[in-house]
């Protein structure tokens, strides 16, 4: 018998495998009932919402849209929280065993697999909370313009951004640290308790940073005010910024353990 | 145990490989071996024995505790790609993502060992035609029978033309006609892949490996070609079929009881079980024993040596392994 050939015998593109993941984890995502659940239940919310809040409009009890929107941005984003921790959790646990045997005994990393499972998740919640936040704030704006003949509608364009962008940002983070914690943990029921604690010891935490440094609880007290474009751009760029280290530094954590474990 | 050889010629290096899961149990133990170029190892051992444990150090999947493994030369680590691009794996039970075609399927792992469309379309069209999926190509896997998951599992593990294959209980669930077309596969394969099986079926190993390594509970107890373990065992066990007259044969059995070369003779049925002294050439008993039947008017049916079955030498050897005890301590003190 001949000795074995020193070379994979076909043509190699390193990046493939990272993109087959991502692929099929982006597919598989959307066909989930948990994806489909949050989705459902923030398009019903959002629609129940707008809807009563016009007609009490038009009934002429009128309130701030600024107030109503973070009402219901804010009421979106912790609603979402089981269901995306869910969806962040199981993204690596759930495919632990039998099913990672038959993807990481190919020729991909452990690098590569976490990767493509994070940014997959990561895309798909960002994308769907920015996509209906944005259907919310645009149907305030046309349907109050109306209703109120523009008058109270006290909306501007940068604060809706900038709000929907924090809003996305803290998500990132859930999502990065769920996907995280996903990965170092032995199943999914364990990884989610585990990830509830860790996301109430980091608010517990972030809510003794400085008052004046742009933090969660300063986010959420002071979206409305956001949402009427009173805030500056800096502290927005603070405030992105702290996010992505955060979501950099639990991704990092979740890589570094997943890399050297047992799957 | 294999010799020694330069590590140029290795497939499979283990040295002292250990897995203890989380101080509780204790899955492999010491187990040494190396695999030549070529060779088709029967992976046994009874469940539990640490067969698949063995397997995913081998493919890294699994960290381990002590000792190292190394494959084409190179330590396997979790985040080895390159080395496990060079192997097909099937596992013991196919699990595939759901929502799947065979073509999405075989697409997606081909992309996972990073293979071009340009190569990997033609491959998976070649090898879904190979395992008769055809007809069955646009279904979705969830659907599929064990027979179907199987071959699909194999073309899997031969799209990118691995030099080493590791299949973990290939012919499990199987029926007939599907086991029969898996072994002429593996006996094709042999003739330019080196594979590791794991199996519980000893006539399949029997059939188509060339080497076995046994472990049980964890510890590698044999290690070496398949003659080697057959010849490991006595060949003075033999089982004898028997036809005549009732009274002949009890009488018959009388006779072979005295003779003081036979250590064993029990009757089931018309089935002679008989068990022979070491101490003479065996085919000096046989011609005795034969004698005896033909004085007695006894037919001979069929005769077997127990001693020549894979699945004796195993069976033999395991209960040796049981019997030890602490002489494992002693044999390994001298050892080091």
């Amino acid at each position: 018998m001949d000795a074995p050939a020193t070379a994979i015998p076909f043509r190699f593109n390193r990046f493939l495998p990272y993109w087959a993941v991502l692929q099929t984890d982006l597919g598989q995502t959307l066909r989930s009932w948990v994806y489909r659940l949050w989705l459902i239940m923030m398009a019903l919310a959002a629609l129940g919402y707008v809807l009563y809040k016009l007609g009490a409009a038009n009934a002429g009890e009128y309130q701030s849209v600024a107030v109503q929107t973070d009402d219901l941005l804010r009421a979106l984003a912790i609603g979402s929280l089981s269901l995306i921790s869910l969806l962040a959790v199981s993204s690596i646990s759930s495919e632990r065993g039998t099913i990672a045997d038959s993807i990481l005994s190919r020729g991909i990393s452990r690098y590569q697999y976490f990767l493509a499972k994070w940014h997959a998740r990561v895309v798909v919640v960002l994308a769907t909370f920015v996509t209906v936040s944005v259907a919310v704030l645009v149907a305030y704006s046309v349907l109050f313009t109306a209703a109120t003949n523009g008058s109270g509608v006290n909306l501007t364009t940068w604060g809706g951004i900038y709000a929907v962008a924090m809003l996305a940002a803290v998500l990132m983070v859930v999502v990065s640290w769920g996907v995280a914690i996903g990965a170092m943990s032995n199943g999914t029921v364990i990884g989610i308790t585990i990830f509830w604690i860790v996301i109430f010891g980091g608010m517990i935490a972030l809510s003794r940073l400085p008052s004046d440094y742009p933090n969660l609880k300063w986010l959420m007290d002071g979206l409305r005010n956001v949402l009427r474009g009173g805030v500056q751009t800096g502290d927005v760029v603070q405030f992105l910024a702290a996010s992505v280290v955060l979501a950099a530094v639990g991704a990092f954590i979740g890589l570094g353990v997943f890399a050297r474990r047992d799957v | 145990m294999a010799a020694a050889k330069p590590d140029s010629e290795l497939v499979v290096e283990t040295s002292h490989l250990t897995k203890i899961y989380q101080n509780r149990q204790i899955a492999l133990n010491d187990a040494t071996l190396s695999i030549e170029p070529g060779s088709v190892l029967g992976l046994l051992g009874p469940n539990g024995a640490g067969k698949t444990t063995f397997l995913r150090l081998i493919l890294g999947l699994h960290r381990p505790t002590a000792g190292w493994a190394k494959v084409f030369n190179k330590t396997m680590t979790p985040n080895a790609a390159d080395l496990r691009r060079r192997i097909g794996y099937i596992p013991t039970n196919p699990q595939f993502p759901k929502g799947m075609t065979p073509i999405t399927y075989l697409d997606y792992i081909a992309r996972l060992f990073g293979m071009p469309r340009d190569e990997r379309k033609p491959r998976l069209a070649s090898l879904i035609r190979a395992v008769d999926l055809l007809p069955h190509s646009g279904e979705s896997i969830a659907h599929f029978t064990p027979g179907q998951t199987a071959r699909l599992a194999v073309a899997a593990s031969l799209i990118n033309e691995p030099d080493l294959l590791i299949w973990d209980e290939p012919t499990h669930g199987l029926d007939i006609e599907a086991r029969r077309s898996m072994l002429e596969l593996i006996k094709t394969l042999a003739a330019e892949k080196t594979l590791i099986l794991s199996s519980h079926n000893l006539t399949d190993v029997d059939e188509v490996c060339n080497h076995a390594a046994v472990l049980n509970k964890g510890q590698l107890i044999f290690f070496g070609s398949l003659q080697e373990l057959k010849g490991r065992i006595r060949k003075n066990h033999y089982e004898l079929d028997l036809d005549g007259d009732q009274k002949s044969i009890t009488k018959a059995l009388g006779v072979l009881k005295s003779m003081k070369e036979v250590t064993q003779a029990v009757l089931r049925q018309r089935r002679l079980d008989l068990k022979l002294t070491d101490d003479v050439p065996n085919t000096a008993i046989l011609a005795q024993i034969f004698q005896v039947l033909f004085d007695n008017k006894v037919t001979l049916i069929c005769l077997r040596s127990l001693g020549m079955q894979t699945e004796q030498a195993y069976l033999d050897l395991m209960e040796q392994e049981e019997s030890r005890g602490f002489t494992r301590l002693v044999q390994l003190a001298d050892a080091a």
